[in-house]
């Protein structure tokens, strides 16, 4: 149950990181972004590509990893500048349909572009963090001389005897502290689990300040709000929603190289689930609203997990929609979202 | 006119329209390329679904992303139908084979677009409430959860049935699929539901109803206070598409010989959207000329031999791209065009053979492309939302002078 | 009986108080003007009678039977109709269409009859047409009926929702700003068509204006709205002298 709650958290953060992106762009454009996913497919492949040219892939190493994570975000990030320069700046007037079935065109073009580019096999992605365990809840196997199991024959073997209700907890490999409970807490926690979460953690942290404490952010807010409003007051509409798309891509680029660590393989066709998933985690928090998509993405993973836990792994993609509808239904603004009222 | 003598007309141009889609069916069967015969079906029912969904997105100014599960949904129904009950139908029924044959399949045609149509209803009442992108996604969802209910509804009717017959109890065929639905599609059924479609959401339009769906899609706020009744008709627009979408699910199931779930993905429903998108979003003329010309193309697509032919349409696109921009500054625009020569032309001098070996995907990419490049060029389609006026153009063609004037 | 009747109707949007403790009872026949500064609540008033909003308190009836929060189209269908601040017409329409959206419910012809194009469907349409023609030529704008709506200047656009409202046959017509944007000349139309169309059709009417000498002209008494709270109720007379009503238009006086 511990495990399926941190692997829920694991794949929530990635969830998160994709779920911004389609989040801050309907803010600002009120367009669902379709090609949001296949950035997140793009920054996987990147990674590959850039790790191998650097000789991460080869020989990882902290300095050479966080470089490949700066580069596959700096080029995600160009490639989500370009859509939006070119596909999208264009249709900001027109009817949003035109917007969305552009968006879609640009979803199957990078699909298919990548399945040229990249060919259409399963790639395995260079092992950048090691999947050695970082923290570990096991039964305790060794017990102190005061709780020997009486009647045992020997010290030695009654050593090796498991316990019942004795739990350690080693971090790094090196035993932590003990406790007992019941129930099972059998628990790993990888450290690409734990790296997933901090990079979650450290990106949205940033993000959240740019919104709040920087001009930028001021004016992605401003724009959110009333788009023509903050043009008349002097906000330089065309380069915020530039920052947006750039940031944006940036974080799912970061989501992607992340599950592709964890997976660990890569293929062109890997944006279209998580994409739709973490757009429903986007609607769930409130779309538009940026803490939502946080919140939204930790329970969509946390959801999914729970769904594989209770053995109706069948219905692992299922899930996503009945809450997609569920959330429609019930309370359409998301979990934070704000009512918009028309003026009538 | 009396009234008698209206409906005596009336009738008789319907037997004339029956008649003469029964004899295209007997001379183009016998007569033409099975292949272009193939072409003519996937277009007639490709026309089915974009004129229905045209009448919800298009004329109501809803917006489905889910045609394809209610395709399904009369799609399966009526396979089934026939799959289960055709044979002891057949045995049963007092006619000549080939006259229940024809009850089979109209009754199972019916139930499929009876079932799509209550499963429009359904999906509808709670969706319709919302707005725009919202109401997108929520109708994206149901296809969705639609396609994985077809998917494990055998698996769900199994467990009623004794233990020995689980794992072999095939009702739809769950993620296979249902093999062996006869074929009783041919063009005479397939061009008679594009009569009745095009018939119906026409009268439709240019009735109270229409104006009542137009006005909502215009502005929704003063058609209520007009005393349209809203719900109701965003309702029936939605049931009345959703209808006809299960019709030509029954009728794309006959044709093909089987239901299977792959075939009624979002992928679908986006390629539907599109056909109605690309055709002027309320113009019933658009999809229909649309419709035929999307797969034309597509066909033509498919058959392109190689790297070079899709390469060069790319170029196409990107040259319509750069035209419309700079039709002041010609200059620029042969600049572009030659620089997407030159480069292409090298991409594809290095590297044919392994471009040759994507063809399938490269295909895609350029459906992909043009997509974009109308969009950007054309976001209201080919007609926007008006109509094509054959009157119109038959009016100015014989007013052209002779050529030897 | 009064035709319409508001008691302490108000409405809050979150901390916003839009109208408080509305009362009014508007008599059969009666023309009342309801005027203010801008914001003060008039449109939202408007709302709430037509069913757009439902009111936090208080309850509306009309014909003695009690509207409040009905569905906006049941209303319009009692005999309720209104126009727009901002124009709101059916722009991808055309003119005439726009008035024979307001027949819909009154077009008692089935579906089927639609789509079949019975006998039925037929005559009935002729004569709403016919109907959707005699009221646009009672407002100069039958040369106009087959034009799209976007394509018609303001003057002829405030007057289709005139007319657009006038065909829902209310017994109640909600005007709001109809001469807003228009210059002199087109006011006296405006104010011209109000006064014809309220005898010919015997309307009880509720309109809110900025233009003082139309309000003065034309009402049989005036309500004045401030911040959403009622301030003054009268005849023009009465209103125009009283010391409230300048302050809330003019300020203090120096």
């Amino acid at each position: 149950m511990l495990q399926q709650l941190v692997n829920g958290i694991a794949l929530g953060s990635v969830y998160a990181l994709i779920a911004l992106g389609y989040t801050m762009v309907y803010g600002v454009l009120r367009l669902i972004n379709f090609a949001h996913g296949d950035i997140y497919m793009l920054g996987a492949f990147f990674g590959y590509y850039i790790s191998r040219w650097t000789g991460a892939a080869q020989h990882a190493s902290l300095p050479l990893t966080v470089l490949v994570f700066i580069l596959s975000m700096a080029a995600a990030a160009a490639v989500g500048f370009c859509i939006e320069r070119f596909a999208y700046r264009p249709l900001r007037t027109l009817p949003r349909i035109a917007s969305l079935i552009t968006a879609i065109g640009v979803s199957l073009l990078l699909e298919f572009g990548g399945q040229i580019v990249f060919g259409p096999n399963f790639k395995a992605f260079p092992p950048l963090i090691s999947d050695r365990p970082a923290l570990v809840i096991e039964p305790a196997t060794q017990v102190p001389a005061e709780v020997l199991v009486p009647g045992a024959p020997d010290p030695a073997t009654a050593a090796a005897a498991i316990v019942p209700g004795h739990w350690r907890c080693a971090v790094g490999g090196k035993e932590w502290f003990r406790f007992r409970a019941g129930g099972d807490w059998n628990l790993v926690v990888s450290r690409v689990q734990v790296i997933i979460l901090m990079v979650s953690l450290v990106l949205m942290t940033a993000l959240t300040w740019i919104v709040l404490r920087t001009k930028m952010g001021r004016a992605m807010r401003a724009i959110s709000y009333d788009l023509r409003a903050a043009a008349l007051m002097g906000v330089t509409i065309d380069s915020v929603i530039a920052f947006t798309f750039v940031i944006g891509s940036a974080l799912a680029a970061a989501a992607g190289i992340l599950d592709a660590i964890y997976k660990p393989t890569i293929n062109p066709l890997m944006g279209v689930l998580p994409g739709l998933k973490a757009f429903v985690a986007a609607v769930l928090g409130g779309i538009g609203n940026i803490p939502g998509a946080m919140l939204g993405g930790m329970l969509m993973g946390l959801a999914e997990t729970s769904v594989v836990a209770l053995g109706l792994s069948t219905y692992r993609d299922a899930i996503a929609f009945s809450i997609l509808i569920l959330i429609l239904l019930v309370r359409p603004r998301g979990l934070l979202g704000a009512v918009s009222e028309e003026k009538v | 006119m009396s009234a008698p003598a209206g409906m005596v007309r009336r009738a008789g141009v319907a037997v004339a329209v029956v008649g003469l889609l029964a004899l295209l069916e007997i001379v183009l069967r016998h007569a033409i390329n099975p292949y272009i015969y193939d072409i003519l079906i996937r277009i007639g029912i490709t026309i089915v679904l974009a004129v229905s969904l045209n009448l919800i997105n298009g004329f109501t100014g809803q917006f489905s992303l889910g045609h394809a599960g209610f395709m399904a949904i009369g799609g399966y129904a009526s396979g089934a139908l026939t799959y289960h009950l055709g044979p002891r139908w057949i045995a049963t029924l007092p006619f000549p084979e080939p006259v229940s044959q024809i009850v089979l399949f109209v009754s199972a045609l019916l139930l499929g677009a009876v079932l799509a149509g209550a499963a429009g209803l359904i999906v509808g009442v709670p969706s319709l409430r919302l707005k725009g992108d919202y109401l997108a996604i929520a109708t994206l969802g149901f296809g969705e959860i639609i396609r994985v209910m077809v998917i494990n509804l055998d698996r769900m009717v199994s467990v009623t049935r004794p233990v020995a017959e689980r794992d072999s109890y095939v009702l739809i065929g769950g993620a296979k699929g249902l093999s062996g639905v006869p074929q009783y599609s041919n063009f005479f059924w397939v061009f008679l539901a594009v009569v009745g479609v095009v018939l119906m959401v026409r009268n439709l339009v240019r009735s109270a109803l229409g104006r009542a769906c137009i006005a909502v899609r215009e502005d929704e706020i003063a058609a209520a206070a007009m005393g349209v009744d809203t719900t109701r008709t965003k309702v029936l627009a939605f049931v009345i598409g959703s209808a006809w979408a299960g019709l030509a699910g029954g009728l794309h199931g006959h044709f093909i010989q089987g239901l299977y779930p792959n075939d009624f993905t979002f992928l679908q429903s986006i390629d539907v959207v599109v056909v109605v998108v690309l055709g002027g979003n309320g113009s019933l003329t658009g999809s229909v000329v649309t419709a035929a010309l999307l797969r034309i193309v597509e066909n033509v697509l498919r058959t392109l031999p190689g790297a070079a032919t899709v390469f060069y349409l790319f170029i196409v696109g990107g040259a319509a791209l750069s035209w419309s921009k700079s039709k002041a500054r010609r200059g620029a625009f042969f600049l572009k065009f030659a620089v997407y020569l030159i480069g292409l032309t090298l991409m594809l001098v290095f590297m044919h053979d392994w471009l040759q070996s994507r063809i399938a995907f490269l295909r895609g990419a350029l459906y992909a492309f043009i997509l974009i490049v109308l969009m950007l060029n054309r976001p209201q389609g080919l007609l926007g939302r008006h109509e094509l006026d054959f009157g119109g153009l038959l009016r100015r063609l014989r007013r052209t002078p002779p050529a030897a004037a | 009986m009064p035709l319409l009747e508001m008691q302490h109707c108000s409405i809050r949007f979150g901390g916003l108080t839009a109208v408080s403790d509305c009362n009014v009872r508007l008599e059969p026949g009666e023309l009342v003007s309801v005027i203010g500064p801008n914001g003060a609540g008039k449109t939202t008033m408007f709302n709430l009678v037509t069913g757009v909003y439902r009111p936090t308190e208080g309850r509306i009836r009309f014909e003695d039977r009690d509207i409040t929060g009905m569905a906006p189209h049941r209303i319009a269908r009692l005999g309720i109709a209104r126009t727009f601040q901002n124009i709101r017409l059916f722009k991808g329409m055309s003119v005439i269409d726009n008035v024979r959206t307001s027949f819909g419910h009154m077009a008692d012809y089935s579906l089927w009859s639609g789509v079949l194009r019975t006998q039925r469907f037929h005559r009935r349409e002729r004569d709403l047409a016919a109907e959707a023609t005699r009221l646009l030529t009672l407002l100069r704008l039958d040369k106009l009926a087959r034009e799209e709506a976007c394509n018609l200047c303001y003057g002829d656009q405030r007057r289709l929702e005139i007319a657009r409202a006038m065909a829902v046959r209310p017994k109640l017509l909600l005007l709001d700003e109809p001469t807003s944007g228009m210059n002199p000349t087109e006011t006296h139309e405006i104010t011209e068509l109000v006064a014809f169309i309220r005898k010919e059709f015997d309307l009880t009417i509720l309109l809110i204006e900025h233009d003082m000498s139309l309000v003065m002209k034309i009402s049989d008494r005036i309500l004045v709205l401030d911040g959403g709270v009622t301030i003054a109720e009268g005849d023009p007379a009465a209103i125009q002298s009283n010391p409230k009503v300048i302050e809330a238009y003019l300020g203090e006086p120096a």
